[in-house]
């Protein structure tokens, strides 16, 4: 069984099978101010000196970002390394297997169906973003559980990468904004639907047009789930770039799933300043749940296997053998990350411990300075990356995935307290 | 290095292998449970026999890992994972068993030379795969255990043991309890308590974890 499978991590991969159900904090009260004049809070920050796009393309390489992404200048990898195109395979019913074996998986293959193309994207969004957000991955997909992961890499590195992801890119026309209309935008926001796929965190929120369906809960789950929230254009998108793409995604980007809209220049560049000067309400960070306290239960190793181990954690930490494949980035590496030699698939291979920085075993119980097991602060890590809080010392973890829930982080919790019995 | 024999052992496991693929299971789990892949059916049988050994059938692990790889005596499984595991887990049953088992006709366990030459080549299996699984501390319990059981290398397996549990790193209870069982013998019974404490907390069956006492009893 190909590789691809457990790696659900991933960058890939891990893989709660299920889906997000964490609450979010409510939005704050979007402003119902929208002004044309408000230019300087939206000024992007100047893009930042030019990195080595050679060096950029061996860390591409290196980081192995074709494993979940098109668009890198690399060859698509084989199908056992391919994580995304394996799990469309499995859900289009085209990956070769039994029907049996094919429903059973469609039923619990949830994540890593979908990852951004990044065909053109220097055409599109600003270095400057690039090299930021592969330094500081966040969540701009809010209809997408799975995020970009935390890599191991440096700023040179990621000033490089982003050298190397624009550099064939032709840049758009510029586009002076002045006297485009905030208000105007904003109606043709609202008219032209585009609320059926992006939301607009921050800005008042857009209704439907008469005789548009929502989609939310419905089909169109690709387009939704890449369809970036568009507070975050003005960080990754100039006007002119912006521009551009109103006017024709597709010859931007191929295989985007944004359609064509039909927009005069006029309207364009309304839209353009809606999306890049509109008034946003403070960003709402997600709520971090409290911990719960272990139980007064007792909680056994098939359990805990069954709801957190066996559920999430081994498609990045498993035995080569295992796993018919390579071990995992949690494992064997990959993804740029060093080999830790962690199983988290079997008793035995969760006691073992991992490999630290010094080539070390070191137990994944062992306490962090405020006295919590290792294992249960990088999960709960997770959620402080997920609000903004990311740990210098531990990666969350799962791995670009949504955060354990709370119930499942007190189980192992309880069983590590307990002994962590058989 | 492969000898002509060891050759000749991978091409009939190769074809057996390559004879498996038509029938394979219709019940393989890629996500939410176990992985259990498709092709080849040792893998999911070698994963039962693991975890019939957790759950403390031993003789029935071993059996069924001889069944599924006949010639699983004389391999050598290099870098090979799935043989690795597959040796590693019968070298343990034979381990706990004392070399009690009856594998086949021509491998038995019954006489003292018999059980002494399985719990031989028990050790001898685990040092091999320690050679390619450095630094692995399950591997290393295992062979803690193992040698535990073998006259003049028991303060080697102390030691080895000693160190698993100084680090938070033993693998098994079956690992403390061997570890309890050498401490109890150099007369450290601090050191011993503390091997059993942490096994009782661990194992499923705490009969596993039975060590002297000084008054001459069991813990």
């Amino acid at each position: 069984m190909p590789r691809a499978l457990v790696l659900v991590s991933l960058v890939l991969l891990l893989l709660g099978c299920r889906k997000d159900e964490r609450a979010e904090a409510p939005p704050a009260a979007p402003s119902a101010r929208s002004s044309s004049t408000t230019l300087a809070a939206s000024a992007p920050s100047p893009e930042p000196p030019l990195g080595d796009a050679e060096k950029g393309k061996t860390l591409v390489a290196k980081f192995q970002c074709n494993r979940c992404h098109e668009g890198t200048g690399f060859e698509k990898p084989a199908l056992d390394q391919d994580c995304v195109r394996c799990h469309q395979e499995i859900h289009a019913g085209t990956y070769q297997a039994s029907a049996t074996s094919l429903a059973k998986w469609q039923k619990s293959i949830v994540h890593f169906r979908e990852t951004p193309s990044l065909a053109n994207i220097g055409g599109r969004l600003r270095r400057g973003f690039l090299e930021k957000f592969l330094l500081e991955p966040h969540d701009v997909r809010p209809h997408l559980d799975t995020t970009m992961p935390r890599l191991a890499i440096t700023p040179e590195e990621a000033r490089d990468v982003a050298a190397w992801l624009t550099s064939s890119a032709t840049p758009a026309p510029a586009v002076a904004l002045e006297g485009a209309s905030v208000e105007k935008g904003s109606a043709l926001f609202e008219a032209k639907g585009c609320r059926q796929c992006h939301e607009y965190t921050g800005a008042p929120r857009a209704a439907l047009p008469a005789g548009v369906a929502d989609l939310e809960g419905k089909g169109e789950r690709m387009a939704r789930a890449l369809a970036p929230d568009l507070r975050y254009v003005r960080e990754r998108m100039a006007p002119g770039e912006l521009v551009r793409w109103l006017d024709d995604p597709k010859a931007q980007k191929p295989d985007t799933l944004m359609p064509k809209t039909p927009l005069t220049p006029d309207e364009q560049r309304d839209l353009s300043a809606f999306l890049l000067r509109a008034d946003l309400a403070p960003k709402v960070a997600k709520i971090i749940p409290p911990r719960l306290p272990v139980l007064d239960r007792k909680v056994t190793y098939d359990e805990v296997s069954r709801r957190v181990f066996r559920n999430t954690c081994w498609h990045c930490h498993a035995e080569p053998d295992y796993a018919i494949g390579d071990g995992g980035p949690g494992n064997t590496g990959g993804f740029g990350y060093r080999p830790r030699g962690l199983n988290l698939a079997e008793y035995e291979g969760i006691q073992a411990g991992y490999v630290d920085d010094k080539g070390e075993r070191r137990s994944i119980f062992s306490p962090m300075p405020d006295g919590t097991p290792r294992l249960v602060y990088a999960m709960l890590a997770r959620y402080r990356e997920e609000a903004g809080q990311t740990d210098p010392v531990v990666r969350g973890m799962p791995l670009a995935l949504p955060p354990v829930t709370p119930e499942d982080i007190q189980l192992v919790e309880t069983w590590i307290a307990q002994g962590r019995p058989q | 290095m492969l000898t002509i024999k060891g050759l000749a052992v991978r091409f009939a496991l190769g074809l057996a292998a390559l004879a498996a693929i038509p029938a394979v299971s219709n019940d393989a789990a890629a996500c939410g449970d176990v992985f259990i892949p498709e092709i080849d059916h040792r893998i999911q049988g070698l994963a039962s026999a693991e975890k019939t050994m957790r759950d403390g059938k031993i003789v029935a692990s071993a059996q069924s890992i001889v069944r599924m790889f006949p010639e699983i005596r004389s391999i050598n499984p290099g870098k090979d994972g799935m043989l690795q595991r597959a040796q590693r887990t019968l070298a343990v049953a034979l381990v706990r068993t004392d070399g009690g088992i009856d594998l086949d006709p021509t491998w038995r366990g019954k006489t003292t030379e018999q059980r002494a030459k399985n719990v031989a080549w028990a050790v001898a299996a685990l040092e091999r795969l320690r050679e390619q699984r450095k630094n692995d501390p399950s591997v290393d319990t295992d062979l803690g255990e193992a040698l535990a059981k073998v006259e003049g290398r028991k303060d080697e397996a102390r030691s080895l043991l000693q160190g698993l549990a100084d680090r938070d790193l033993m693998a098994s209870p079956q690992g403390y309890a061997a570890l309890g069982r050498l401490q109890h013998e150099a007369g450290n019974t601090t050191a011993r308590d503390a091997a059993v404490q942490r096994c009782n907390t661990m194992a499923k069956d705490s009969s596993v974890c039975q060590v002297p006492t000084n008054s001459g009893g069991q813990s």
